[in-house]
């Protein structure tokens, strides 16, 4: 090798090593520290709704008993609720079936909707759980510190990314209210299996939204996750609190504003 | 770590041609003499122009820095009649850097969202200039001042940078308030992002001057501005190069 060639060798392998160095110095870490958040699983579970009436004998009837076997199959799986018209020990089920009812145009009960839809409960069980596509799921933890309220902290995460107004509802749902039920042979003493009973709301906000609050908007990004703190109240009759429990569902909006179904999600 | 073998490999196949060119042996018999060929090796200072693509962000910042970075590669110059010359290039960059934005998002009267992103990069590029060279040779100008050989050149032309190894990570703080409520998020390195920073193909122009000395050593400036992103116009910003390229190098004789 000539010599002008071993000079520029040596030299650029000098300079090579100097700006390797000043390479190697480069890595900038965000600061911050994060807030505690729960943790989310990444899977779909399917949302299952009784609709029935305390004062309808087909819901103590061929309804009441159809439930039942739904709980007993699915309800450590998914999230399965009744809602119920009519006066049930003092719990605000009745403005909830109202306003389920006028939204999603139910005129004769029982009435059973899978994901806010009309597919049955398997098919719906079918359709959401073997999609590998979780969007976005909740979890919770309940606080029962005050005897008359139910604290509801939530942690909502997304697991795609997504451009859309997404919503999170949170249905407080009591399991076995001894309330009257007509077409069912116990009569008032009718033991009311897992029914909705009322909503969290959000702590300032007193316009309560029975079909979920605006929680994110716009271009969300796979990651993406927020924590929410809810309230409800606390009958004294729900003392049990291993009978209480919180259905989170996650929805978007069609053109009408009518809910569409994201994932749901209860603490089994 | 193919690449970066595949780089060496070719680095080292090139040399061969600095062997006994003069004498005309080996590879060299077929390189016509107005055609000269060398290598060189450039400390890269690079100052990007940081730009935010539209957002619907009710307030956006975006800043940057990068490092200082190297290159390194092969030139081929042709001579024409008149000191005009085409110098076709083969060269290889890296550099690093790093990219902070900032977004606050309002999509709801109820709802504000601070989104400051940290993105880490690297990348090496594959980088073909093609020069047009005006060379002024120094002899006739000084009368025998400098041997022969020795030469001052301007150089203008454009650039294509290919991308084969780029890298970004990226860590985020997202202050969320909604309802009254705040929780942030920060993460470091977030996993299941894309991975990859720069597109596979950019270009851009270059101008430079260079001095050759007798002896084949050549010093030479360059400065290149990309016309196209070296990042990937998904992320939500543009960075459009500005380089300045100070190296030496040799044409073999």
């Amino acid at each position: 090798m000539s010599n002008p060639l071993m000079k520029f060798t040596q030299i650029s392998l000098a300079l090579a090593l100097v700006a390797l160095c000043l390479i190697g110095c480069t890595k900038e870490t965000i600061t911050g520290t994060s807030s505690t958040f729960l943790t989310v699983d990444e899977k779909n579970e399917v949302l299952y709704f009784h609709y029935s009436h305390v004062d309808s004998i087909n819901s103590g009837d061929a309804g009441y008993t159809a439930y039942s076997a739904q709980l007993e199959a699915y309800d450590s799986l998914h999230v399965l609720a009744t809602i119920t018209g009519g006066v049930l020990d003092g719990s605000n089920n009745d403005t909830i079936y109202t306003s389920h009812m006028a939204q999603y145009g139910i005129l004769n009960i029982p009435f059973y909707q899978s994901n806010l839809g009309a597919a049955p409960f398997q098919q719906a069980i079918i359709n959401h759980t073997l999609s590998s596509n979780v969007v976005a799921n909740a979890a919770c933890e309940l606080d029962f510190d005050d005897p008359s309220k139910i604290i509801i902290n939530t942690t909502t995460e997304f697991f795609t990314d997504l451009q859309d107004s997404v919503f999170l509802s949170v249905y407080i749902i009591v399991d076995s209210i001894v309330s009257n039920q007509a077409g069912h042979p116990d009569g008032a003493a009718t033991n009311h299996r897992k029914v909705v009973a009322d909503i969290g709301r959000l702590n300032g906000f007193n316009t309560p939204q029975y079909h979920g609050y605006k929680v994110a908007s716009g271009v969300i990004e796979k990651g993406y996750k927020f924590n929410l703190t809810f309230e409800a109240d606390r009958l004294p009759t729900w003392a049990d609190t291993s009978l209480i429990s919180v259905g989170l569902v996650i929805t978007t909006r069609d053109a009408t504003g009518k809910p569409i179904f994201v994932n749901a999600h209860t603490q089994h | 770590m193919k690449q970066i073998l595949t780089v060496a490999l070719i680095c080292l196949t090139l040399t061969a041609f600095g062997q006994e060119r003069r004498n005309r042996v080996g590879l060299n018999r077929y390189i016509p003499l107005d055609m000269h060929i060398g290598m060189k090796f450039s400390a890269n200072s690079y100052f990007s122009s940081f730009k935010l693509e539209t957002t619907d962000a009710v307030a956006s910042k975006i800043s940057g820095s990068e490092s200082l970075g190297g290159g390194g590669g092969f030139f081929l110059r042709r001579d024409w009649a008149n000191g005009f010359s085409i110098q076709p290039e083969l060269n290889f960059h890296f550099r690093t850097g790093t990219v902070n934005t900032s977004h606050i998002y309002a999509p709801d009267t109820m709802m504000t969202i601070t989104k400051g992103i940290l993105t880490n990069f690297n990348t090496v590029t594959v980088e073909i200039p093609f020069y047009m060279k005006y060379r002024w040779e120094l002899i006739p100008m000084r009368k025998g001042a400098y041997k022969a050989g020795s030469a001052f050149s301007i150089f203008l032309g454009p650039r294509i940078a290919l991308a084969p190894y780029t890298k970004r990570s990226v860590d985020r703080n997202i202050f969320t308030q909604i309802y009254d409520q705040d929780s942030r998020l920060v993460e470091t390195e977030v996993e299941g992002l894309r991975t990859r920073f720069a597109p596979i193909i950019s270009m851009g122009i270059a101008a430079g001057v260079d001095f050759e000395l007798h002896g084949g050593f050549v010093a030479f400036a360059s400065y290149y501005r990309g016309l196209t992103s070296h990042s990937i116009k998904e992320y939500g910003y543009r960075l459009l190069d500005n380089r300045l390229e100070v190296g030496i190098g040799v044409r073999f004789k």
